[in-house]
């Protein structure tokens, strides 16, 4: 299947979810109609024919997203093992796209056990270009890559991370998941404008959106997924909203989990107001 | 042209605080393992040293929380001694692609044990809860078998099992593993769980023989003290011997009469309590030897 046929702008509205953990397993059943869709880490769900039955159980009662941390798409070469293995995760899914970060997380002898930062260069794009065409077409779904956040940048690229972003979902025809969050907490720690980089950034290409509550920890924000989501990421979405019409938003909370769900569901409740009326600018402008 | 010459060096700086140094302190030495061009030499040794550091160590910390996780007691030993230790392994065991969680764990548990064997500076009984807590990871992991969690149709029902017939084969299920200690490791554990003074904790060594048991269908993953008498039947139970042989041999080893009753017994109670299943004898026994070095859970994992 060519990238022309990944129709990333036929992906439905979602609404607005959250991030399924174990922990919150039961907590989320309970509140089915107060959560529009969920989304899984996939990684969770390769080790044991059972964790497809908890899958299978999820699709019943939610519209499901995979979401994984581990394909390393950044890397030179992929993982077609672990490529066969989402695959199947991605089909019990039945989801309209399947959605990574754009990150490296393990290089021969070595997994790196976290989202570390690629290198903006052109040898990088090409070969991500390949990695990205080639899971699409095992996949047979569009793949959506999120930004990530780092602590540091790989110095001497030869482009911004938002000409990456752009040159990618040009050359695969793959969509963008745009964490909110991460954006915010790079912007604080970096000390870059977010506003300029949603400037940058392709947005008719953007699928979805993550939001997340971080930590401060020596003089750094941390996306810790662990506290409520920060106003200078509501503001994110705020101005996002604004302008393009956000097909669905995802509210990750990984630690701290809070006695009562309904801490997480006001968030979730908010960004669904938040996204749901809006204007869509960019949207009009397109159609004009 | 050296792009994966790139990512490899990268990933290598995130892991290896020796290599991290080293490119800091002699640049050249350190990248010549490398085929790099001079341009990502330079984007390297232009890295944030600081925030490398801040990620590298959130890296180690990340794992060493999964790990942790595992051996609450024995990080809870000395947390200074502890945290070298989990230093050393980290630097000496790079995560690798395709290692599962439970190998990471597993391999920590036997380094610790060995190190922990032969360190003056801890108290004698750190190797023992080191494997204490390594054998019931083992056990809880295990769980995840099919004939562990009780799937199987020999598993199923396993309490309704019974010695009665002389031919019968018990066998010690999937994932069951028996290991001796010489401290009393049950002890220890639940006087680092109240924060007791361990100091007034009398440690004799003695020889204590602790079953783990993965979890079933009706009941979690649990561990069991058993006497000499009840190891000595265990280790027999290999699915290959029949009760009246298993009778006739622990008699002899205990060097003892008349305790048919007592054999018949103690194997109804193991099949109870789901340690033992009868089967045909095609299960690949581990060996008593192989047990008491805590290598038997490989084969249910």
């Amino acid at each position: 299947m060519s990238h022309s046929s990944h129709a990333v702008s036929s992906i439905p509205v979602l609404g607005s979810g959250l991030g399924y953990r174990r922990e919150l397993k039961r907590a989320m059943f309970e509140s089915r109609d107060a959560i529009d869709f969920v989304e899984i880490v996939a990684d969770q769900f390769l080790s044991d024919p059972r964790q497809i039955e908890e899958l299978e159980e999820l699709c019943d009662v939610f519209a499901v997203i995979p979401h994984g941390v581990g394909l390393s798409i950044g890397s030179v070469t992929l993982d077609e093992e672990y490529l066969g293995a989402i695959k199947v995760v991605s089909d019990v899914t039945r989801s309209p796209y399947y959605s990574e970060h754009l990150a490296i997380t393990r290089v021969p002898g070595i997994d790196i056990g976290h989202l570390s930062p690629i290198w903006f260069t052109e040898q990088v794009l090409q070969s991500t270009v390949d990695n990205v065409l080639r899971v699409q077409e095992v996949l047979d779904k569009p793949l959506v890559l999120e930004n990530v956040a780092y602590l540091f940048d790989i110095p001497n690229a030869s482009m911004k991370q938002t000409e990456f972003f752009g040159r990618l979902v040009e050359s695969t025809g793959c969509g963008v998941l745009l964490d909110l969050t991460n954006l915010y907490t790079n912007s604080v720690n970096h000390h870059f404008d977010p506003l300029a980089f949603l400037d940058e950034l392709p947005l008719e290409r953007v699928v979805q959106i993550h939001l997340a509550g971080g930590y401060w920890a020596n003089g750094v924000l941390i996306d810790g997924h662990c506290e409520p989501v920060e106003e200078g990421s509501w503001s994110l979405l705020e101005t996002l909203a604004g302008r393009l019409r956000v097909k669905g938003s995802i509210l990750e909370h990984d630690a701290n989990f809070p006695a009562e769900l309904s801490v997480l569901l006001e968030q979730v409740d908010r960004a669904r107001r938040m996204i749901s009326h809006r204007g869509t600018s960019l949207e009009a402008a397109q159609a004009q | 042209m050296s792009i994966g010459e790139m990512q490899a060096c990268l990933a290598r700086l995130y892991v290896d605080e020796p290599f991290r140094r080293l490119l800091h302190i002699e640049p050249e030495k350190a990248l010549e393992e490398y085929g790099l061009t001079p341009d990502e030499s330079a984007a390297l040794q232009g890295i944030d040293r600081k925030m490398l550091e801040y990620f590298a160590a959130s890296l180690r910390n990340k794992r060493k929380k999964r790990i942790q996780r595992a051996f609450p007691m024995t990080f809870k030993l000395d947390r200074v001694k502890i945290e070298r230790y989990y230093r050393r392994y980290y630097q000496l065991h790079t995560a690798r692609p395709h290692q599962l969680p439970h190998q990471d764990v597993m391999e920590f548990g036997a380094f610790m044990e060995e190190s922990f064997a032969q360190a003056d500076d801890l108290p004698p009984y750190a190797a023992d809860l080191a494997r204490y807590e390594r054998l019931y990871y083992g056990a809880a992991f295990a769980s995840e078998s099919s004939e562990a969690s009780g799937a199987s149709p020999q598993g199923n029902g396993a309490t309704e099992e019974r010695a009665g017939r002389m031919d019968a084969r018990p066998r010690v299920r999937n994932g069951v593993q028996v290991a001796s200690f010489r401290y009393d490791v049950a002890a220890i554990e639940r006087a680092l769980e109240e924060g007791g003074n361990l100091d007034d904790l009398r440690c004799e060594p003695d020889v204590n023989y602790i079953v783990f048991r993965p979890a079933t269908a009706d009941s979690d993953a649990r561990m069991m003290r058993v006497n000499a008498a009840t190891k000595v039947v265990f280790d027999l139970c290999d699915g290959r011997r029949p009760v009246s042989e298993i009778m006739a041999q622990a008699q002899a080893i205990l060097r003892a009469d008349g305790l048919e009753e007592a054999i018949v017994a103690t194997v109804d109670r193991l099949l109870a309590l789901q340690v033992l299943i009868l089967g045909g004898g095609t299960t690949p026994a581990v060996s008593a030897k192989r047990r008491a070095f805590g290598t038997g859970y490989s084969e249910s994992m």
